[in-house]
């Protein structure tokens, strides 16, 4: 009987020790947001809304966290569509060497957002692009198209081509055939990898930091609001940045979900 | 191409690397017939069909359908549509929806599309699932479903691979039922493909009988059964005694044939070979003398009794018959009885198979 009890109690303290490992950080980081003094170190003295209220009064912060929204969104979305293009082609059509212009495609997420970030700063400077948000939404499509590309091949089934042929059959040009039958069917699958594009363009710090000069994203901004010095409101920031991520993520996960449930 | 015929298949083969499926098929379709496309698994009748809607190019050979060559042309600009195995029903969309699908595509919208697909699923004895989710519909709705789907748009060929594979015996039977109704009534051009020769047999005008990518017989159903054109399309068409037999030319010029050791006057062609083979169906053996060929004496081995007939296998030596007979006919195992077969009944095959 009591042995039995403490076998049951080892595993529990463990998950319990790995648990506070990976959320002890962020829990702390998400308590001192509501820091009502002006130090985010114990003791907590709180719950207060100030440094929120500061956030959102920081115009600097907020044209970040602006900029990450639309780089997230755009970079996202250009992801998305080249790796469904890519994706069905290579299932579809099977090309000569598609094991290999798989290999191709996936390679980016192989290759460190160091060598990336630096290797686009430099082109861009060959180039006379200089460093923009422009420059960071290629340096995040470059690093999640592969992800996505990833997450909607695993989604398109191989029965899934009779929808196509009955289409077809039906007088779909190849057109339709895609926009009524092929998207549809896959639109779980293309949320979730926009969603999860998204959420990695949204806290990616790396690339953005090599391509931006100015007008910085989110990660950045709270990067060098740190380097001046701990306050509250960086808590605040990250608590944002850490939520929005969660939010996207599970939404995520939802409609992968779904797709499982649907095709039985 | 024959005229009167709305399909011409002429000359097509398939090769898929070097095997090949289908062996120069030459075959024409009249306007408004059942067509059942007959044959095991393998034979390559999944492949003509396909070939037919255009989801497979052939290799050689062309298709013509109202005197219009179709033979490159896609699925979507030719005058068919198909009823796939699996149905094939868009999963994102409702009952509605997917049998609208064709009409959209040809830009018919609003009131008018949704006449016709009411109407069109009125016809398959679906009245009211406009509104419903396709998932949520049995075996045998979904089946309907694609039927609907298929003839809204009016092909002139409809093509049906396997329809009623998926549902059980007794769905099977009555949609046979239903689609024999349903081709009468709509007058489209049905080319079915399936395995089941009783299926084939209860829906066609005509059956095509499909063997290793060659056609072996092709024409209607009782033509197939009572006079097979080889000793395979006999088999596979329902049971068949099949015994082997020598051909000797007589005094008079007629040829005699012995059957099991017994000497019979039987008049077969001029070129028959020495030795062939006879095929007779069950049914057609008779159990007196009156029959125009005599076949001796055989002794009673099994009786089955079945419902609406009785199964007897008779001995004769090595040799061994099936016959059926109504069940109101006393016969007792031993029993030793003469057997004879009217000459129309008998199909002749070289050893080969072809016909003699």
């Amino acid at each position: 009987m009591r042995s039995r009890w403490i076998r049951g109690l080892i595993p529990a303290l463990y998950l319990l020790l790995i648990y506070s490992f990976i959320l002890l950080p962020v829990a702390v980081l998400m308590l001192f947001s509501f820091q009502a003094s002006a130090l985010p170190v114990p003791p907590f003295n709180g719950p207060s809304l100030r440094w929120y209220q500061e956030l959102f009064a920081d115009d600097r912060m907020i044209s970040a966290l602006w900029h990450s929204m639309i780089i997230g969104v755009i970079s996202a979305l250009i992801a998305t569509i080249i790796g469904f293009l890519a994706a069905y082609a290579l299932t579809r059509f099977r090309p000569r060497g598609s094991q290999i212009l798989r290999g191709l495609i996936m390679s980016p997420l192989g290759v460190s957002y160091l060598v990336i970030g630096f290797g686009l700063s430099i082109s861009a400077n060959q180039l006379a692009l200089g460093k923009s948000l422009w420059m960071v939404i290629v340096g995040h499509v470059v690093v999640n198209m592969p992800l996505a590309f990833a997450i909607i091949m695993s989604q398109i089934k191989e029965e899934d081509i009779s929808y196509e042929k009955a289409a077809r059959d039906l007088g779909a040009s190849e057109f339709m055939v895609i926009s009524r039958v092929v998207i549809p069917i896959l639109s779980p699958g293309l949320l979730a990898a926009f969603l999860l594009s998204f959420t990695l363009s949204w806290d990616e710090f790396i690339i953005s930091l090599f391509l931006t000069r100015f007008d910085v994203t989110l990660p950045v901004e709270i990067w060098s609001a740190l380097r001046t010095g701990l306050n509250p409101q960086t808590n605040a920031a990250g608590t944002l940045v850490f939520v929005i991520s969660v939010v996207v993520l599970v939404s995520a996960y939802a409609f992968t979900r779904r797709r499982k449930g649907a095709s039985r | 191409m024959t005229k009167g015929s709305q399909v011409s298949i002429q000359g097509i083969d398939k090769f898929y690397g070097q095997s090949q499926i289908l062996d120069d098929i030459n075959l024409e379709f009249a306007a408004g017939s059942y067509v059942v496309v007959l044959g095991p698994s393998g034979s390559g009748k999944t492949t003509l069909l396909a070939i037919l809607g255009g989801f497979v190019e052939a290799t050689r050979g062309s298709v013509i359908i109202d005197g219009i060559d179709v033979t490159s042309a896609t699925p979507s600009k030719r005058p068919t549509t198909t009823v796939f195995q699996d149905y094939a029903l868009f999963p994102h969309m409702s009952v509605g929806q997917n049998v609208g699908f064709g009409l959209a595509m040809r830009g018919i919208k609003g009131d008018d599309r949704r006449e016709q697909v009411e109407e069109a699923l009125q016809l398959v004895g679906l009245p009211h699932v406009f509104d419903r989710n396709v998932t949520a519909l049995s075996g045998g709705q979904r089946q309907r479903v694609a039927l609907a789907r298929a003839l809204v748009v009016k092909p002139k060929v409809l093509l049906l691979d396997e329809p009623l594979g998926a549902l059980d015996l007794k769905l099977r039977r009555q949609m046979q039922d239903e689609l024999a109704h349903l081709q009468h009534t709509v007058g489209t051009t049905f080319v079915h493909v399936t395995h089941d020769q009783e299926e084939a047999m209860a829906l066609a005008d005509t059956i095509v009988i499909l063997r290793d990518g060659q056609v072996e017989d092709a024409g209607a159903p009782e033509r197939l059964y009572t006079r097979p054109a080889t000793e395979f399309a006999a088999v596979f068409m329902g049971d068949s005694n099949v015994l082997p037999a020598s051909v000797l030319k007589d005094t008079s010029g007629v040829n005699v044939v012995s059957i099991n050791g017994l000497d019979v006057r039987f008049d077969t062609s001029e070129s028959a070979p020495p030795e062939v083979v006879l095929s007779i169906r069950p049914e057609y053996l008779r159990v007196d003398r009156a029959g125009d060929v005599n076949l001796g004496m055989w002794r009673v081995a099994e009786k089955h009794f079945l419902g609406p007939i009785q199964r007897l296998v008779l001995t004769s030596g090595e040799s061994q018959l099936n016959l059926t007979l109504p069940p109101t006919h006393k016969v007792d195992i031993s029993e030793v009885i003469h057997i004879s077969v009217d000459k129309d009944s008998i199909a002749l095959f070289t050893v080969e198979g072809k016909s003699a």
